[in-house]
């Protein structure tokens, strides 16, 4: 019994997770204001930005939200699309240490459903990976080789395209500032090449 | 209505969830600003409405000392051989019936009365967009006409049009949009401003009833409140080893019973 918690305990990593997430949105929208003055826009009406919450009992072990989405558009066609994300845990590679602050842009052909994480789904294998965080290109050749990654990548982005994307340690990230200079800026200052 | 919504009396009522209303939440922030002096709710909440690139609506309001409130007025199609068109000497405006939120009418001390258009936003955008045919279709650039062309006619100033949405930041799109269908069509830049629901609960200080209970419901069910600054991240608790012993009921399932037709049939 000695290594059980106390009631206080348990309710202070509940309290800690319910801030954790709190916060978490509270930077995802402080990227508005830069992303305006760029002129991007948040168009999120109907879609959920913490995806499946409601599985809380029937999936009592996923139910924790694992991304935290916030999209903007730059309002042109074909849309420039840019993803800002917080990449909190993996529920399925354990070997994953920490969480992510991510930010990728592409330039969609359409916009189905999967636009709203095609662009992510590369991040943390290929741009997560290095010391320090610096914007990479992912390309259809880059791709998990999975059938519906090369479907979605083709439908959304086109064979040419590419997608810019930057993760950087979550905790390296703790004000708006942070989230500007070394998430957005870096994937904004990168041009497509091609698509 | 306040009472009834804070403690969820209407809910079981409705078929639709009372906080996905557009027009519900209209009618309580603006009904609320009706029940008390323009300068406690109505003129600080608007006073934080913004065009782009230009001042706030704020200037504009100074010296307002009553307003008329008039909801979802139901308006003709401007047509382009009317004879109320927006300007004989300009082009002639084409814009369909509408029915706008909210149009108020500012008394100002010596000055000409001023009407401003509320347009209000929940999940959705602008109900009509320029298609390229004749005639003002964007809704903002409709509205902007339509108020225009009244307050020519009553002799009153057009203040604009403000569109209040959901967005913590100006949609500097949707607003462009409309100048632009204005610009297409031969008019001047409009004077259309933004704002935001969120800003109703950051300005409006008083605590006087209606107004607690108006910014109450946007905090707890409308979550219309100004979104916190993200902070730094602080350590987790340390918490001991521990593994959740395995789940086991404490008392046996109830033995269920059903019937077809009810338990006295």
């Amino acid at each position: 019994m000695s290594d059980s918690p106390t009631g206080p305990e348990l309710l202070g990593a509940i309290n800690y997770v319910r801030d954790f997430y709190r916060n978490v949105a509270a930077l995802l929208c402080a990227a508005d204001d830069p992303l305006a003055r760029r002129g991007y826009s948040w168009t999120g009406k109907s879609w959920k930005p913490i995806p499946w919450p409601e599985q809380s009992l029937m999936r009592a072990d996923t139910w924790l939200p694992q991304w935290v989405i916030r999209q903007y558009r730059g309002g042109k066609v074909p849309e420039d699309v840019l993803t800002v994300a917080v990449l909190a845990f993996d529920a399925i590679d354990g070997e994953w240490t920490e969480p992510w602050c991510l930010a990728s842009r592409l330039v969609a052909k359409v916009t189905p459903d999967p636009v709203y994480w095609v662009s992510l789904l590369q991040c943390r294998t290929l741009a997560g990976l290095k010391e320090t965080p610096s914007a990479v290109r992912v390309t259809r050749g880059l791709l998990q080789p999975r059938e519906e990654r090369f479907r979605d990548f083709d439908t959304i982005v086109g064979e040419a395209g590419e997608i810019i994307s930057i993760a950087v340690p979550l905790v390296q990230i703790c004000n708006a500032k942070d989230l500007e200079t070394r998430v957005l800026e870096p994937v904004l200052r990168e041009k497509f090449r091609a698509g | 209505m306040f009472a009834a919504l804070l403690h969820g009396k209407l809910d079981r009522y409705l078929t639709r969830n009372p906080f996905d209303i557009e027009d519900l939440l209209t009618s309580v922030v603006i009904g609320a600003c009706r029940c008390v002096p323009p300068d406690l709710a109505l003129l600080p909440f608007l006073g934080t409405a913004t065009p782009l690139d230009r001042e706030s609506l704020s200037p504009l309001l100074e010296g307002v000392e009553r307003v008329e409130y008039e909801f979802w007025p139901q308006w003709g199609a401007l047509l382009r051989d009317a004879s109320d068109a927006m300007d004989a000497d300009g082009p002639v405006m084409l814009a369909a019936r509408s029915e706008p939120e909210v149009v108020l009418t500012l008394h100002r001390a010596n000055q000409p009365k001023a009407l401003l258009l509320l347009e209000a936003k929940l999940h959705s955008g602008k109900s009509s967009h320029a298609d390229g045919t004749s005639g003002l279709k964007d809704q903002l650039a409709k509205y902007w006409g339509q108020l225009s062309s009244r307050a020519n006619h009553s002799g009153a100033v057009p203040l604009g049009v403000v569109y209040i949405t959901t967005h913590h930041l100006m949609p500097r799109y949707e607003l462009g949009q409309s100048q632009e269908d204005l610009r297409n069509h031969g008019f001047e830049d409009a004077s259309i401003f933004w704002t935001s629901w969120r800003a109703f609960s950051k300005v409006v200080t008083s605590e006087v009833s209606p107004l607690d209970e108006c910014k109450a419901l946007l905090r707890k069910h409308w979550e219309l409140v100004p979104i916190e600054e993200p902070r730094p991240w602080c350590r987790p608790p340390k918490i001991p080893p521990w593994q959740p012993a395995r789940f086991r009921p404490w008392w046996s399932p109830p033995h269920v019973r059903a019937w077809k037709y009810g338990p006295n049939s």
